[in-house]
């Protein structure tokens, strides 16, 4: 190589395109709606960049997923053992090699935790034809468009894909129990969104049941778009896709304290309690990273710490909690871009973690206690 | 038991090597994928890569290479910041797949270190593409080679086999590959006007560092040939390392070894524009057989290295503190210097 110049034909910094490669590596749903947010999102800081979507075709909502990203410029899907391998970018090569690339996004590098740092969040998108068939099934089934409604979901051991998880899966009492409160104390209507195989809910007036409907992951989506706000009584991927849609997010249950991106979501998480059956404080958990997610699960069970599950009664006060922090949203949620912070050329990395929305019982406003 | 106290403290974990307002709490995790095959892309690769490594206070340097040659191992050797190696057959590479942390990955690496080290989970990726030699001025921290200490003393014998004083200083001039496009009996030229001023009116020596297979014809008094040192790559590293400074009259692979150790360098360049090139460097423009400049830029550099009046001793950098961030893409570092006599 010799060295060349830096004046005369050299393309200049701000006029330069930023290719971005992001490896969307998931097989599971809520980290892969989360990896598409967080990409699309990262794009929209560059003044001029093209996003490359890397995936496998493993699961039935990838392509779906892919197709709500606005901002994805080409992707790259692969099929059972495809990959695609470090040397294309090698510009020595001339076997196929030398795509240029400026940034690579592995799944570490797109961390949920990361999401509330971002100064402006993507929205996906969501067809026409889609929204139209939401509205029609909305109607059709009886549920007033002119009220509010908010969407519920949580995890069953019956999702057959990924088998259950004893943590999360809670059965159809509670949710039943919560669909009856929203309905009849709170005023509003409900959509269930999951997988087909959940439990039937009985048939009651204001309630929508979607985990059947054949439009899958994008008709759940038109209905979070629309959504009041999003309630997840147990920890499960279809929750992501609330800040993909700017829609409040309340988690119940939760194992981890990160999910939401807004300040007006709001996480109550799992009861940990120590081996001597005494519960540890939620500021405790907090301050000293007991729910990031992986001590729990690697440390502190093996040592005799177990979650209990929050009790239906929380659980109504987390319902009445959002349901005041969203007054604002009387009827079907108006989607709304929000604004873009100015773009640039560059930007700073890695992004530091923060949280913006607040944790059940820990107190201060989010905001001003960032994530540890 | 009471609380909180008795609760081991996770906090330090933090996702992805960060905590609120301080970067990082664990290491930052880089991973390089060191492709190049040849010496002076995989020596900005490598160089690159390090520097990236000393954006932050804590941070893990793991690379990836295919089979490469015993030159590009010597750079590796002369490069400490390198946490782990992984080393591939042939010209094979990873598959992006492999960085796929979750237990369900289609395609993970065969080896447990693999996860062990958290390969898997790196905080940046560099790409060829990504390592663009422009961007190394733009680090605060410049990346340092340092030369295994074991092969120093057999070097030190060799260079006191081929006649160099060890108590003045030297010049090491870089020859062109043979294959090169370069003007050889230019260079030749220019090799002899060389040596006219630093050994005749300096009383130094020019020592030659580069491809051993060019024909430089015959040594011009003063001018000593270290192309066939021991240790390959090592021992002609080590020859730039402890040179006044490094005069490169065509462009070659050696001036990022001198910016490696911290050595200045002089690069002859055809016309008078501006060059990104990090380190202590200076460009002077000429045309290949104008001894005149040829003279006066050396002269030149001389005075610019004067505080260097014997072999140079190792670099000692003062670094700033850590910026714990870079940023993607790094922007082109400032223009080289140019040399005026």
């Amino acid at each position: 190589m010799t060295l060349k110049a830096s004046g005369g034909s050299e393309t200049s910094h701000e006029e330069r395109q930023v290719v971005i490669v992001a490896l969307m590596l998931a097989p599971t749903l809520g980290d892969f709606i989360e990896y598409n947010l967080f990409a699309a999102s990262f794009k929209r800081l560059y003044r001029n960049a093209r996003l490359i979507a890397y995936y496998r075709r493993d699961r039935p909502f990838k392509d779906a997923v892919v197709e709500m990203n606005p901002e994805v410029d080409e992707i790259w899907p692969q099929e059972g053992t495809e990959t695609v391998e470090a040397g294309l970018f090698d510009p020595s090569r001339g076997d196929g090699g030398g795509r240029h690339v400026d940034v690579v996004l592995t799944p570490s590098m797109m961390s949920r935790t990361t999401l509330p740092s971002l100064p402006s969040l993507a929205r996906f998108r969501i067809a026409e034809d889609i929204e139209e068939s939401f509205r029609a099934e909305f109607t059709s089934a009886g549920l007033d468009p002119e009220r509010w409604f908010c969407v519920l979901h949580y995890r069953e051991p019956s999702y057959d894909t990924r088998g259950e998880n004893a943590d999360r899966d809670i059965d159809a009492g509670d949710p039943i129990a919560m669909t009856r409160f929203i309905i009849d104390t709170l005023g509003g209507q409900v959509v269930r969104i999951g997988h087909a195989e959940m439990t039937p809910f009985p048939e009651f007036p204001g309630f929508l049941d979607l985990s059947r409907h054949p439009g899958g992951i994008k008709i759940h989506a038109a209905a979070v778009r629309r959504a009041r706000f999003f309630l997840e009584l147990s920890p499960s991927g279809p929750a992501a896709l609330a800040p993909c849609f700017g829609v409040p997010l309340a988690r119940c249950n939760a194992l981890i304290i990160a999910g939401p991106t807004s300040p007006d979501s709001v996480v109550l998480n799992q009861h940990l309690f120590g081996p001597d059956g005494i519960r540890v404080p939620i500021k405790t958990c907090v301050e000293k990273n007991l729910l990031d997610g992986t001590v729990m699960h690697t440390i502190l069970r093996e040592r005799g710490y177990q979650f209990r599950r929050n009790t239906l009664s929380e659980m109504k006060r987390i319902a009445e909690e959002i349901t005041a922090s969203t007054r604002d949203c009387p009827g079907w949620r108006e989607p709304a871009e929000p604004a873009r912070a100015s773009p640039s050329d560059q930007v700073p990395w890695p992004i530091v973690p923060s949280r913006a929305h607040r944790i059940w019982g820990y107190g201060a406003a989010a905001s001003a206690a960032r994530e540890p | 038991m009471t609380y909180p106290d008795a609760i081991p403290d996770f906090s330090g974990l933090g996702p992805h090597g960060v905590r609120p307002g301080e970067l990082p709490s664990r290491e930052c995790r880089i991973f390089a994928h060191l492709l190049a095959q040849e010496f002076e892309p995989f020596l900005i690769q490598a160089l690159y890569a390090a520097a990236v490594k000393l954006c932050f206070d804590h941070a893990k340097l793991f690379a990836y290479h295919g089979k490469i040659d015993t030159r590009l191992a010597g750079v590796l050797s002369m490069l400490p910041d390198i946490t782990f190696t992984w080393r591939g057959q042939d010209r094979s590479t990873i598959p992006m797949d492999y960085f796929d942390p979750s237990s369900g990955a289609a395609l993970s690496a065969a080896s447990a270190q693999w996860r062990d080290l958290g390969c898997e989970k790196p905080d940046v990726m560099l790409l060829p593409s990504m390592m663009d030699w422009r961007h190394l001025g733009a680090f605060g921290r410049a990346p340092r080679f340092v030369l295994p200490r074991d092969r120093v003393p057999a070097i030190n014998q060799a260079l006191r086999d081929l006649g160099l004083a060890m108590t003045w200083w030297y010049c090491a001039l870089a020859v062109p590959d043979h294959d090169t496009e370069a003007d050889l009996e230019a260079w030749r030229s220019a090799m002899r006007s060389g040596a006219e001023i630093i050994a005749d009116r300096h009383a130094a020596s020019l020592v030659l560092v580069g491809d051993p297979e060019t024909d430089i014809g015959r040594l011009p008094a003063g001018v000593l040939d270290a192309r066939n040192l021991p240790d390959g790559v090592l021992g002609q590293s080590y020859v730039v390392s402890r040179a006044r400074f490094l005069l490169d009259l065509v462009s070659t692979p050696w001036l990022w070894v001198a910016y490696g150790f911290g050595v200045p360098w002089a690069m002859r360049v055809s016309a008078d524009v501006p060059v990104k090139f990090p380190g202590q460097g200076f460009v002077f423009p000429a045309d290949p057989a104008d001894s005149e400049k040829l003279a006066a830029a050396i002269l030149a550099i001389i005075h610019e290295t004067r505080d260097c009046p014997q072999w140079r001793a190792t670099v000692s950098d003062r670094h700033g503190p850590a910026p714990n961030q870079i940023f993607l893409p790094m922007s082109p570092g400032p223009d080289a210097r140019i040399l005026r006599a």
